[in-house]
């Protein structure tokens, strides 16, 4: 297997959609091919949003998003702080459940300690209802033992979990699977618990190997789905070369979360945000067809049509009726366009 | 042109593709006109000859007997009483929204806390109706009044079931506001897609080769048509009033709404609806009382409209209670709480109003909230296996 291929545009896609969680822009899809995978991926990983990318995936594990987000802190904020190095990511997570917005969604004894047990250290509470007890107790402000460990209150909680092995273990399970979209087993998360216990910084090294490994690319020979951030993200920035504001992920992405199945709402919202771009794409008698399918195609799908795709659209847009605008909507309102 | 289309090259069919689109994918047409999908199941249900599809509206948010059936609030609930049967001793046991409401739908007294935002582990009503009687997702629907904990009703973590069998679940508040549109549409607003455009638009997607991956854990399993009509509803949902349905009560208004709007295209075989927003009541009882005339007003407007209906009318059955009342006194906010385990709290009035169903009637004998499921599933001709529920007596006629 020959790994990353920064010359396939689908692997540059997916690269862009799992470190920074948007598609990349038309001029980062040109240069790719002219640069090395090793040097791609440590420029991705140095980049603030790929920081930005992984804290709004935390927010949202933990549930802290729309009304019950922490407020933004800019420059001071957890991404920036783990982008220059002065925060570890075991510490950017433990500061977001130390944090007021943490405290007031996990409000109470048995639903604050309940949370951190199972979102911390992946444990059955109901199984463990010793350590939940000892958890409220400390909570409630009683010196207690968890763990072998004494402490008090909310912040001994947080302390004594994460320092457990299993905290940073599970983090590494959970970053894997949530890159490379892969399970990862108890085994290999050990030994990458460990090491970002060892080495505060080892958590951009370790999303280098994943992403250069031979797993991955074997990954990208299948589809995997878009999350909603991914989809709206990634939509914006196919269609507009722009990202979306936070107003506007907010409020597409709290949309899409109140549908069992998001996929007709995600074609509405490309068909509006086509309608609103409309302009920008040519008339009828300013392009070639076969070129135009061809590129559409690579553009929003990463790949090329088949022979028969090519025909069939050929096909039909040759009716006289159909008008550019229409292949490009047919594409990004498409289930593939969900996936990639 | 021929009606076989035996012989006829690709090039053919996509030239003539325009003839042969199905016209139910074609957006832009009022919602009352839609051409239904034709049930591929018959038209009778297995344990009840003259029904055909279920509605089941949980007129949730903590809701006693006092202030609807036994007040002049309700008159719609009244009428709709009055035409079928009344179980005034439905008792419940959780009195924690989330976990009353999902009681209902998998007819067990389920253990949630009032924030827990985890999924059920046993079946919903909905997934063994669809697996057992088997219905596509389209024939499935649950709307909501919006909150993202609603959208675990769908279905369960039973792993026989789970979410190909879940419900297509719609929060009309989330999606059918005044925000979403600004941010989806803008100055421009939401077009009217140009007809012959989306006729080309359904042949050119159509034309894409990719084989769908295999549903795995994610996914209701709405098929490419099924996805293409629920698109062009939410299109012109988007276009209608439903978002400017606002004040007082307006999640639960837009969740029956949408719901009266599901019931006109899809025809679904069993429909869920959940309010909540008589949960007011905790700081206003005046507020909780206008939330449940409004409800009323809504289930009327949803009631008439099946009556109204030629294909819907005598042959929908509706199920409405709430998942649990409210405390016998006032509290100190001159509200209503949920927690002092009086009869006004743990036993509500559920209304059964069918073809099949007796009139006018009133079953004083105590019977479950988590009777629902198995009486909905039996209707079906299925088994709700895991409910600890037992079928309503004295119902049919």
């Amino acid at each position: 297997m020959a790994g990353l291929d920064l010359s396939d545009r689908r692997h540059v896609r997916a690269l862009y959609l799992d470190l920074l969680g948007r598609t990349p822009t038309a001029d980062e899809q040109e240069l790719a091919p002219s640069t090395k995978p090793e040097i791609l991926t440590r420029h991705l990983v140095r980049n603030r949003e790929f920081w930005e990318h992984w804290y709004e995936d935390e927010l949202y594990y933990f549930l802290l998003i729309d009304n019950a987000r922490p407020e933004d802190e800019g420059e001071a904020g957890i991404p920036v702080r783990l982008m220059k190095g002065e925060l570890g990511v075991l510490d950017g997570v433990r500061m977001i459940v130390s944090g007021s917005a943490f405290n007031r969604a996990n409000p109470g004894n048995d639903t604050f300690v309940s949370v951190v047990l199972e979102q911390l250290l992946d444990m059955d509470v109901q199984r463990n209802k010793v350590v939940l007890e000892a958890g409220k107790k400390m909570y409630d402000g009683s010196t207690s033992n968890l763990f072998g460990e004494k402490g008090r209150g909310q912040s001994g909680i947080v302390r004594i979990v994460t320092n457990q092995d299993g905290f940073s273990d599970l983090i590494a399970r959970r970053q894997y699977e949530r890159i490379v979209g892969l399970p990862a087993a108890r085994k290999q998360g050990e030994a990458w618990g460990a090491r970002l216990r060892e080495e505060p910084d080892a958590y951009v090294e370790l999303v280098r190997e994943w992403v250069l490994s031979d797993a991955y690319a074997e990954r990208l020979a299948s589809l995997r789905p878009k999350t909603d951030n991914q989809f709206i993200r990634g939509l914006w920035v196919d269609l507009t070369g722009k990202k979306p504001d936070k107003v506007q992920l907010q409020r597409l992405r709290g949309a899409l979360s109140v549908l069992a199945d998001a996929g007709p709402l995600r074609s509405v919202i490309a068909r509006a945000l086509l309608d609103a771009e409309s302009e920008r794409f040519p008339d009828r008698g300013d392009v070639n067809g076969e070129e135009l399918i061809k590129d559409t195609f690579l553009r929003y799908l990463g790949r090329s049509p088949s022979p028969e795709e090519l025909e069939d659209f050929a096909i039909i847009y040759a009716q006289e009726d159909t008008e550019p605008v229409t292949i490009v909507r047919s594409i990004v309102t498409h289930w593939e366009y969900q996936y990639y | 042109m021929s009606s076989s289309r035996r012989g006829m090259s690709r090039r053919d069919v996509l030239r003539y593709g325009a003839m042969l689109a199905a016209a139910s994918a074609v957006p832009g047409q009022a919602l009352a006109g839609m051409i239904p999908r034709p049930s591929p199941f018959g038209p009778f249900l297995a344990g009840a000859p003259l029904t055909q599809r279920v509605v089941l509206v949980v007129f949730g948010g903590g809701v006693r007997s006092r202030e609807t059936i036994q007040s002049e609030n309700t008159p719609n609930l009244k009428r709709i009483a009055e035409a079928g049967v009344v179980y005034p001793q439905t008792r419940v046991e959780n009195i924690g929204h989330y976990g009353a409401a999902v009681s209902i739908f998998t007819g067990i007294s389920e253990s949630f806390g009032i924030r827990q935002n985890e999924r059920t582990p046993h079946p919903t009503l909905f997934e063994y109706i669809r697996k057992d009687a088997k219905l596509s997702a389209s024939d499935v629907w649950l709307s909501t009044s919006g909150s993202d904990q609603e959208t675990n009703y769908s279905y369960g973590n039973d792993p026989r079931f789970g979410s190909r069998y879940g419900a297509n679940l719609i929060g009309g508040e989330g999606i059918f506001n005044a925000e979403f549109r600004e941010v989806l549409a803008g100055k421009v607003g939401i077009r009217q897609p140009n007809a012959e455009q989306e006729e080309i638009l359904q042949r050119l997607r159509a034309s894409v080769r990719t084989p769908r991956p295999v549903l795995s854990e994610s996914g209701v399993g709405n098929d490419p048509e099924s996805a293409a009509r629920i698109e062009s509803y939410i299109l012109e949902e988007l276009r209608g009033g439903t978002s400017a349905i606002t004040g007082l009560g307006a999640n639960d208004a837009k969740a029956i709404r949408v719901a009266r709007n599901l019931l006109t295209i899809f025809r679904p075989k069993l429909l869920g609806v959940t309010l909540r927003n008589p949960d007011v009541a905790h700081g206003s009882f005046n507020d909780y009382v206008s939330v449940i005339r409004r409800n009323d007003a809504e289930l009327g407007l949803l009631y008439d409209s099946i009556q109204s209906d030629p294909v819907l009318s005598g042959s929908t059955a509706l199920f409405i209670l709430p998942e649990f009342g409210r405390d016998r006194d006032l509290n100190e906010r001159r509200g209503l709480d949920h927690g002092d385990n009086s009869d006004e709290l743990h036993k509500v009035a559920l209304i059964a109003n069918g073809p099949d169903f007796k009139r006018n009637k009133i079953i004083t004998r105590e019977v479950r909230s988590i009777d629902v499921t198995p009486t909905v599933a039996k209707m079906f001709g299925v088994t709700a296996g895991t409910s600890r529920g037992s079928a309503l007596p004295g119902l049919f006629a």
